[in-house]
C-alpha cells in the first residue's frame, strides 16, 4: 500500500498529465473530470485577471496559451487569483522572436491591475502642515507615501488606448495593435470599481518611479532628467500628484 | 481600517437554522441595493484575500445586516505539504476582520510539493490520511482559535488504498479534531451514484451532533462508456432526488443553516432566493428574518 505523499503524487501527476504511466491505472473517463477541472478552473482564473490579453489573442488562442502556461509554470498556491502572476514572464519567454512578443506587456500591465484591485486601502491625506514645518533647505531629502492601490507602468503597445477601447465595448480592433507604438508610460490607480489609468511623459514617469522606489526628491530629480531635457518642475509634478491622492504622505 | 479587524460595535451577525445562499461577484451589487429578505449569506473566503478594495466593501457592507459564512476551496488541508502559512495568515486576517458565524472547508486536498491542481482532490479513506488530516484540521482550529466545519466532496475515483468508508472518515475526523461536518447532500448523492454505495447509509451513519451545516447544489448527468457519471457542477437547480434526500436528512438531523450554492451559469438574484425559499419549505421553516 503507498504510503499518503505517494498516492496523493501518483494522483496529481495523473490529473496533470506530465506522465501517462501515472494516469494508466485509473478509469479515463473519471480521471478526465479531475483534469477538466483543473484546467478549466485555471482557465477561468486567467480569463477574470486577464481579459484585454484574451481579446487581443482570441478565444481559442488564449485557451491554447493557458494549457502552455499551466504546464510550464503550475499554480503555486491554492488562492487562484495568483495563477496569472507569472504569465507576463512566462509570455516574454513564450512569445519572444514571435510577431507576438509584446503581448507580453499586456499580460504585466494586466497584472498590476490586479494587484492595484486588491491593494489596501488609505483613507490618509497629505498632511501640508507637516510639510510646512520642514525647513526648505532640507526638502531634497523628503521620502514621499504613495497611496497602496497605485502603479507604474512603461511599455511599447499603446495601452491606454487598448485599455480604453476595451471598456467602452469590450472590444479592441486588432489594428489597435499595428498602430505605429512608442514607448508609453502609464500611473495605474483604484477608482471605484475599476482602476483609471494617467499617462505619463517620461521624465514625469522617471520621476514617480523614483519616489515610488524610496527615492529622496533630490535623487529623484536625476533620473527624471536622464534622456537629456529638463525636469519639469518637482514641485509641480508633487501638487499634482497629492492633490489626485496618489501621494499620501511623507515616508520616514 | 487595517484590514484585521472588524469594528467591534458592528458585531457579526448570527446564522439561523434557515437557508442561505452563496453570494458571487455578478450579484454583488444588485444584493448590497436591494437587501433581498435572506438570513444569511456564504462567500468563499480566498476572494476576500484582498488587502482593500471594492471586494471588502462588499463584505464590509453585507456582514452588517447578513450572517456571514467563509468558505474556503484553498487550503489543501489534506495535502502532505502541510499548510501554506501565507494562505491561513490571510484566511486568519479574514476571520477577524468579518467575525463569521461559521468558517469551513473540504475534505479534500490540491497540492504536492508546493504544486497545484486548483481542484478539490479526494482523500485516500486510510487510517494514515485520516490522522494527518485530523492533525491539520487541528492547526487551523488553533491557529484561528475556532471551530471549522469539514464538507464532504464530490468524488468520481476512488484510491484502491481506502480501507474505510467516507462517512467512516468524516465522523471520525469530526471526532478526532473537533471539527463540526458541513455536509453537503448533494456531494452524498453524486458520489453515492458514482461509486455505488447508499446515500441515506451514508447520512444515517454521521451522528447528527456533528452536522451543522448542509449544502445543497446542483449537478449535471454525463455518459461514461454507456454508465451515468454525476458531476458536482453547482451550475444547475437542485434536483428533485437531492431534495427528497435532504428531506430524510432534515427529519433526522432538524433544521440546519442549509445553503444553496450556484457558482456557474449563475441564475437570477431572485431564482437564487427562490432556491433557498424552497430548502426553507423542505425543512418546514419560516422565511423570515429573525430579527
Amino acid at each position: 500500500m503507498r504510503a499518503l505523499h505517494e498516492a496523493q503524487a501518483d494522483f496529481l501527476a495523473a490529473v496533470l498529465g506530465r506522465d501517462p504511466a501515472h494516469a494508466a491505472p485509473w478509469p479515463q473517463r473519471r480521471l478526465a473530470v479531475y483534469r477538466t477541472n483543473a484546467r478549466e478552473n485555471f482557465l477561468a482564473a486567467l480569463e477574470a485577471a486577464f481579459p484585454l490579453l484574451q481579446v487581443l489573442m482570441g478565444h481559442d488562442e488564449f485557451r491554447a496559451m493557458a494549457w502552455a502556461f499551466q504546464r510550464s509554470c503550475p499554480p503555486r498556491s491554492g488562492n487562484q487569483f495568483y495563477c496569472g502572476e507569472r504569465l507576463a514572464g512566462f509570455l516574454a519567454t513564450h512569445l519572444a522572436g514571435t510577431a507576438d512578443a509584446e503581448l507580453a506587456e499586456v499580460a504585466g500591465f494586466e497584472w498590476l491591475i490586479q494587484e492595484v484591485m486588491v491593494a489596501a486601502d488609505s483613507a490618509e491625506r497629505f498632511d501640508f502642515g507637516q510639510l510646512a514645518a520642514i525647513p526648505a533647505a532640507r526638502h531634497g531629502a523628503l521620502r514621499f507615501r504613495f497611496h497602496p492601490a497605485v502603479r507604474l507602468y512603461t511599455a511599447g503597445l499603446p495601452l491606454f488606448g487598448l485599455w480604453q477601447a476595451y471598456q467602452q465595448d469590450g472590444t479592441v480592433a486588432q489594428a489597435a495593435l499595428a498602430t505605429t507604438a512608442k514607448p508609453e508610460a502609464l500611473l495605474i490607480r483604484r477608482s471605484g470599481e475599476g482602476v483609471e489609468l494617467h499617462r505619463l511623459a517620461p521624465a514625469e514617469f522617471r520621476f514617480l518611479v523614483a519616489l515610488l522606489g524610496g527615492a529622496s526628491l533630490e535623487a529623484a530629480v536625476g533620473p527624471a532628467a536622464a534622456d537629456g531635457g529638463e525636469c519639469p518642475d518637482p514641485g509641480q509634478l508633487l501638487a499634482r500628484w497629492i492633490s489626485a491622492g496618489v501621494i499620501t504622505g511623507l515616508a520616514a | 481600517m487595517d484590514g484585521a479587524s472588524a469594528n467591534p460595535a458592528d458585531a457579526a451577525q448570527p446564522i439561523p437554522a434557515q437557508a442561505g445562499i452563496g453570494l458571487r461577484a455578478p450579484h454583488h451589487r444588485e444584493f448590497i441595493a436591494r437587501r433581498p429578505d435572506i438570513p444569511w449569506v456564504e462567500v468563499h473566503s480566498e476572494n476576500f484575500f484582498a488587502d482593500g478594495g471594492r471586494q471588502m466593501e462588499v463584505l464590509d457592507a453585507v456582514r452588517r445586516d447578513y450572517g456571514i459564512s467563509l468558505h474556503g476551496v484553498g487550503l489543501s488541508i489534506g495535502s502532505t505539504d502541510g499548510l501554506d502559512a501565507e494562505h491561513l495568515r490571510r484566511l486568519q486576517r479574514l476571520v477577524k476582520r468579518t467575525q463569521p458565524a461559521l468558517v469551513s472547508e473540504h475534505l479534500s486536498w490540491s497540492s504536492v510539493d508546493g504544486v497545484y491542481s486548483n481542484d478539490l482532490l479526494p482523500m485516500p479513506h486510510t487510517t494514515e490520511a485520516l490522522l494527518h488530516f485530523s492533525a491539520q484540521v487541528g492547526q487551523v482550529q488553533d491557529f484561528l482559535q475556532r471551530q471549522i466545519l469539514i464538507e464532504n466532496v464530490s468524488s468520481y475515483l476512488r484510491f484502491p488504498e481506502d480501507s474505510m468508508s467516507e462517512w467512516q472518515f468524516i465522523t471520525e475526523l469530526a471526532q478526532r479534531s473537533g471539527c463540526g461536518i458541513l455536509l453537503d447532500v448533494n456531494n452524498v448523492y453524486v458520489s453515492a451514484r458514482n461509486h455505488g454505495f447508499d446515500a441515506d447509509a451514508f447520512i444515517t451513519a454521521i451522528p447528527v451532533v456533528l452536522i451543522q451545516e448542509i449544502h445543497l447544489a446542483g449537478h449535471t448527468v454525463v455518459s461514461d462508456e454507456g454508465r451515468e457519471l454525476l458531476i458536482d457542477t453547482h451550475d444547475a437547480p437542485v434536483c428533485d432526488p437531492v431534495w427528497d434526500l435532504y428531506q430524510r436528512t432534515i427529519a433526522r438531523t432538524g433544521p440546519l443553516p442549509t445553503l444553496i450554492e450556484w457558482d456557474s451559469k449563475l441564475p437570477t438574484l431572485d431564482r437564487l432566493i427562490a432556491e433557498a425559499r424552497r430548502a426553507d419549505t423542505v425543512a418546514g421553516v419560516s422565511h423570515a428574518r429573525v430579527a
